[in-house]
């Protein structure tokens, strides 16, 4: 499951972006709009556009290289 | 003056000579004056007697007075009235023989007393009664004064005094003075007077008459009276006990030796019987070792005496206290009419509070995930015991937060309403009030914050909160499309 890795990161990361959920079978305007097709599925928002999407399970590393990536951070070492 | 005496002397005798036999019918106390020395004759001695006493003045009370006329001094008037009854006889007094009753006797206010004489007396008075007269004997009757009393009886020469002590008349009517039973005793015991089998009565005097136990109405108990002396006796006929009526009476009638008489009629009424109605605590069930049982009866009950406990009578209620042993208990009640007996089971008092054993939350739980309460939609609160009362979930200032609080056995229950899910970093609590068997109660104050939404828990958005949640967020947002939460 990834809810714990990307638990772990939005913890880790709690300083650099929030962590939001959106229930795909009860909101299904957003889940249309972004055309969303299986879960879990991470969209990363900046300034109100998409950063980043990606699908599917993937370690913690690959979890934070993607999101930082699309924030064009560089991970801290203390973070790795 | 000798000789003058001398020839008065002899001049008395010729003329006494001359008229012996023609004044016999001189009165009685002259011609006793006049036999001077009594023999019973007045002749010469009596004439020499005064004459040897002249100028004299002898008291009246002298025997042998030679004062023939009574007027203080002898003197020649004195010779002549002898001399003028000279030869004539002078019966001997009547003399007091003897009296009955004796003389210093107690008598009868109506008593009868007789006197005897040695001779026929005349002309009999008394001073109180009246004399009837009958040869030698007078018979005297009352009524008499009542107390000391002196009788004087005159007769032609002679009186007599009789000192006797005369009764105070009996007026009195007899009176019940004690006895088994008073007028106007209440709740009396009928088994008591029934197992006694006798009633009596007693009297301020000998008395005779009649004697029996009554209903109200009047009617024979049954019991067999008898008055004898100054006691009047009731005694049971088997089969006849009392105790079917509530007021029974002792009527009669009794007199006195003189006839005076009292209306006997002593009331007094049974104690009804007393019937066990009810207790409380019922039996069978438990009570606290420090408890009390109350038993209630439809009359009061007498001689209450408990197996167990202090027992304290008022009216119809007994209380019975303790403290009673642990464990089961049975409670034997004894009364004068009847027996019962209670079961119970005797715990030491709870006096402790509920406490909580266990609970989603604890109290001051921080950054509590409201996803981990929100996806099984339900916050538990265990006790220590079964309970009742009242659980809700409130925000710290006291707003519902509209979850359904639930009591049931030793669990409390807080489930959610859809719509109304936990959010983050907002303090709630878990409020309420929880009350045991018996009676203890615990205040529910259970604080517990929720996590804030960039501590690795997702925040959850809808598509209303789409655009201000993640569009227009300040922040990067990382957005997790999830299904079933």
């Amino acid at each position: 499951m990834m809810r714990p890795v990307v638990a772990a990161v939005a913890l880790e990361y709690r300083e650099t972006f929030s962590f939001v959920k959106l229930d795909v079978p009860t909101q299904p305007e957003k889940t249309s709009e972004y055309r969303i097709r299986g879960t879990p599925t991470y969209i990363v928002f900046k300034d109100g556009e998409i950063a980043q999407g990606f699908a599917g399970a993937m370690p913690k590393a690959a979890l934070v290289q993607r999101i930082l990536g699309s924030l064009e951070i560089e991970a801290t070492e203390e973070k790795k | 003056m000798r000789k003058i005496t001398f020839l008065f002397l002899t001049t008395c005798l010729i003329l006494t000579n001359l008229t012996v036999g023609y004044t016999q019918d001189a009165d009685i106390d002259t011609l006793r004056a006049s036999d001077v020395n009594a023999d019973g004759v007045i002749n010469i001695l009596d004439l020499t007697r005064v004459a040897a006493s002249i100028g004299t003045t002898p008291t009246a009370d002298q025997p042998l007075n030679p004062d023939v006329n009574g007027d203080g001094t002898v003197n020649i008037l004195d010779l002549t009235r002898v001399a003028s009854h000279l030869g004539k006889t002078v019966p001997p007094p009547v003399a007091f023989v003897d009296a009955n009753p004796a003389i210093g006797r107690q008598i009868p206010a109506n008593a009868t007393i007789i006197v005897i004489f040695d001779m026929s007396p005349d002309n009999v008075t008394v001073n109180a009664g009246v004399a009837t007269t009958v040869d030698k004997t007078v018979t005297i009757t009352g009524p008499f004064p009542p107390g000391p009393f002196d009788l004087t009886i005159a007769w032609t020469g002679g009186s007599q005094t009789l000192t006797y002590t005369v009764d105070i008349p009996d007026i009195v009517a007899p009176e019940v003075t004690g006895g088994t039973i008073s007028d106007g005793d209440k709740d009396l015991d009928a088994e008591m007077v029934n197992t006694n089998g006798r009633i009596e009565v007693e009297f301020s005097e000998a008395v005779s008459g009649n004697i029996a136990l009554q209903t109200a109405a009047g009617e024979d108990a049954g019991w067999i009276g008898k008055v004898e002396g100054k006691k009047g006796t009731l005694e049971l006929v088997k089969g006849r006990e009392i105790g079917n009526e509530t007021t029974y009476v002792i009527a009669g009638q009794v007199s006195d030796a003189v006839g005076n008489s009292t209306d006997i009629r002593i009331t007094f009424t049974l104690r009804p019987p007393a019937a066990f109605v009810s207790a409380h605590p019922a039996s069978p069930s438990q009570i606290a070792v420090d408890d009390t049982i109350t038993v209630t009866f439809d009359n009061p009950p007498e001689d209450v005496r408990t197996s167990i406990g202090d027992a304290t009578t008022t009216g119809k209620t007994v209380k019975i206290t303790g403290p009673f042993k642990p464990g089961p208990l049975v409670l034997t009640i004894v009364w004068a009419d009847g027996i019962q007996t209670l079961n119970y089971t005797a715990h030491v008092p709870d006096t402790e509070a509920p406490k909580i054993t266990s609970s989603s939350v604890n109290n001051g739980d921080k950054d509590v995930d409201p996803e981990a309460l929100n996806l099984p939609g339900r916050i538990e609160v265990t006790f220590n015991e079964t309970v009742t009362g009242n659980i809700a979930l409130q925000t710290a200032a006291g707003t519902d937060a509209g979850w359904l609080g639930k009591i049931a056995g030793k669990k409390g229950t807080l489930e959610l309403v859809r719509g109304k899910e936990l959010s983050n970093e907002i303090t709630y609590i878990i409020a309420g009030k929880v009350s045991d068997a018996a009676g203890n109660s615990t205040d529910l104050n259970i604080r517990f914050t929720t996590a804030s939404k960039t501590s690795g828990i997702p925040f959850e958005v809808t598509d209303a909160t789409f655009n201000s949640l993640v569009l227009n967020s300040e922040v990067p947002v990382l957005l997790e499309y999830v299904k079933d939460g």
